[in-house]
């Protein structure tokens, strides 16, 4: 009897502690769940964090191959756009300058205006004629509207003044000044010309060597005829590897090209 | 006739042959497989069944034009196309990947008995190509920090080095 008794107590103590952590616990829960519920606008975020540390498939996981071909995409139609690629990262970078093939094209892109800003110059051919490393070559010139200085400045004034005297009155104006033979002493007009001509002639080489890589060659004329210039030297050196030739604005090629003469000069493999 | 390709996710797909036939990968198992079901570990469910999409779609397209890889090519993609690869980045990433896996390229060549050199070039009409040209045109005009931001990619040049690849490109800052 006395054993039981003792028994009791020792179940009423037994219950009565758990009764307290039970109590302990709700306390603790309740304290925990205002605790979370402050937690809670960074939780979802931990959450976002959580989804994103699986590895979600990436361009970094695209081999070499695949991102060199997406690059050549990329520069299609302005070549010089292969610098913003180039400053990424390491590995856009390492890919670039291991591949000769993205440095075969040559976008002389020069503006319609003469003056308005442009990125060609010579130091980008020669860094794409290196880097391409012998390869054959694809290459577009787009001359500006007037690449001779005096052409550049009566164009100017006429333009300028066809809005106060009228079309036919501006192109009175326009061969005046041409019979006048009006000079341009603009310098800046003179040294971006330069700038152009040194881009254009180092596509040629000091002896035309670089026109043995040209693979094809599209060329915007521009309206006055010094785009004969550059085309003259391939008729003097015709490309041999030349196999496609466009020639736009071809009406302002001047003597250059004759309505009867089809192929303009014999290049070798050339269709036009 | 058809066949059953199992994914890497233990995923059963009935194909009918002309259009798993639009796999390189495949045709060259099939020949071996027999009457088993072709197992391709390295492509996902969700992902093999865009790219059946797409062979379903183009099943009956004729031999591209000629692409000598020079300024021919061209950035354009078909409205269907486009269609078609409007999905999210990793999507994108995984169809480019598992296309190059199931070398889709040379696939012309084997089926159409063309020029190899043809065959390489006729990569335009295949999913992976349609990929590149949809990644190409994401990148097109951005400046670095956009790519960077645009596909999570880490800056991992040292300032020093950042700054000489600057002043060795300078031929393409505005004049």
């Amino acid at each position: 009897m006395e054993n039981t008794r003792l028994l009791l107590e020792q179940c009423q103590q037994r219950a009565d502690d758990l009764e307290r952590q039970l109590l302990d616990t709700k306390s603790r829960c309740v304290s925990l769940a205002r605790e979370l519920q402050e937690y809670s606008p960074q939780s979802w975020q931990l959450s976002d964090q959580y989804k994103v540390s699986r590895h979600k498939t990436s361009l970094e996981d695209l081999p070499d191959k695949l991102i060199c071909e997406i690059f050549e995409y990329a520069t299609l139609l302005c070549h010089p756009f292969i610098r913003s690629l180039l400053l990424v990262c390491r590995r856009f970078h390492r890919i670039i300058m291991s591949a000769s093939s993205l440095w075969t094209r040559i976008d002389l892109l020069f503006p319609k205006d003469l003056m308005d800003c442009f990125s060609p110059t010579k130091e980008y051919v020669v860094t794409c004629l290196e880097r391409s490393r012998g390869r054959l070559l694809d290459i577009t010139i787009r001359f500006p509207q007037y690449i001779i200085a005096e052409n550049y400045t009566i164009n100017q004034v006429a333009v300028e003044m066809t809005p106060v005297i009228g079309q036919d009155a501006s192109m009175d104006l326009r061969r005046t000044l041409f019979d006048l033979s009006w000079g341009c002493t603009s310098s800046l007009v003179h040294k971006r010309i330069a700038l152009i001509q040194t881009a254009t002639k180092a596509l040629i080489g000091s002896k035309g060597e670089h026109i043995l890589r040209w693979a094809s060659l599209s060329v915007t004329l521009s309206e006055d005829d010094w785009g004969n210039f550059f085309l003259g030297y391939s008729e003097e050196d015709p490309a041999p590897e030349l196999q496609r030739l466009e020639i736009s604005n071809l009406r302002f090629s001047g003597e250059w090209y004759q309505s009867d003469d089809c192929p303009p000069h014999p290049m070798p493999n050339c269709s036009h | 006739m058809s066949i059953t390709i199992v994914t890497s996710d233990n995923e059963q797909f009935c194909v009918e042959k002309l259009v798993a036939q639009r796999i390189a990968l495949i045709e060259d198992m099939v020949e071996n497989a027999g009457d088993r079901p072709i197992p391709l570990p390295n492509v996902t469910a969700s992902v093999l069944r865009k790219i059946l999409e797409y062979c379903e779609h183009h099943k009956n397209d004729p031999l591209p034009p000629y692409d000598d890889g020079s300024r021919s090519r061209t950035t354009h993609i078909s409205e269907w196309d486009q269609k078609f690869i409007t999905v999210d980045q990793e999507m994108l990433f995984e169809i480019i990947l598992a296309a190059n896996y199931l070398e889709m390229k040379p696939l012309l060549y084997v089926r159409l008995n063309v020029p190899r050199v043809q065959c390489l070039t006729a990569c335009n009409a295949v999913a992976g190509d349609i990929g590149c040209k949809t990644v190409a045109n994401m990148i097109k005009g951005k400046s670095p920090e956009e790519i960077r931001k645009l596909f999570n990619i880490v800056n991992n040049f040292t300032p020093e080095e950042e700054a000489q690849i600057r002043k060795e490109a300078e031929w393409a800052e505005d004049r």
